[in-house]
């Protein structure tokens, strides 16, 4: 079991549309980037209950890295490290681009190993909690030892959206 | 394990998973999230007030075809 490559969830645009779930992507909301190992198999067209993070039967409930670089690690926790600087391109524009600043761990002194990618998702309020958005393939494995671990988003963005 | 609620329901219809991890109490973004609720709660309220309106017009719509 593996993944290979970075996709927006149907559930979550589809949920939207529907408003099933009370969801934003705002600057005002908090959206987490949570680090997996090669072991998690993603599915674009997964039910929202399976693309929550830890959602119960799905790929995310398992695979989790976590910084072990410390006796009190701190850097990346499990549930993630929050987006900062989030921007959502203007109503106007198309594509309708989501990004953020790259996202970096808490400390210098953390302690990564096999991460394959990330789960991008709602930490804020929503049914089901903790809504994947999306995830994001690191194209191999990335790893780092008592330093600085930094996702550096794609100069497009870390999703967009083309109508 | 529980039950993910996923649709139009009430809070007290709506259930939280519990075989996520627990929230460590000093997560780093404890505070954050806090924030970022009540600023979704506010946008919901601002989104009921419209739908509250909107009802009442429609009522009123309604009893003037009568």
């Amino acid at each position: 079991m593996a993944w290979s490559n970075s996709k927006i969830y149907t559930a979550y645009i589809h949920d939207v549309l529907a408003n099933t779930t009370a969801t934003d992507i705002d600057t005002d909301a908090l959206i987490e980037a949570a680090l997996f190992d090669n072991s998690v198999t993603p599915l674009q067209t997964d039910t929202a209950a399976h693309n929550a993070y830890a959602g119960a039967g799905g790929p995310w409930a398992s695979g989790g890295v976590v910084d072990t670089g410390t006796s009190a690690p701190a850097g990346w926790p499990a549930l993630g490290r929050p987006l900062q600087s989030i921007t959502l391109s203007a109503a106007t524009v198309n594509p309708i681009t989501f990004d953020a600043a790259d996202t970096v761990s808490a400390n210098a002194t953390t302690t990564l190993a096999s991460t394959y990618g990330c789960l991008i998702y709602d930490h804020t309020a929503g049914s089901p909690t903790d809504n994947g958005i999306c995830y994001n393939y690191f194209g191999g494995a990335n790893a780092v030892t008592l330093g600085t671990f930094t996702i550096v988003w794609n100069a497009s963005g870390i999703f967009a959206i083309t109508l | 394990m529980s039950e993910e609620v996923v649709g139009q329901g009430s809070a007290e219809d709506a259930t939280v998973a519990t075989d996520r991890p627990p929230e460590p109490a000093d997560h780093p973004d404890a505070e954050l999230r806090v924030a970022a609720v009540e600023a979704r709660i506010r946008k919901l309220q601002g989104h009921l007030a419209v739908a509250e309106a909107a009802l009442a017009q429609a009522r009123a719509d309604a009893e003037g075809a009568e």
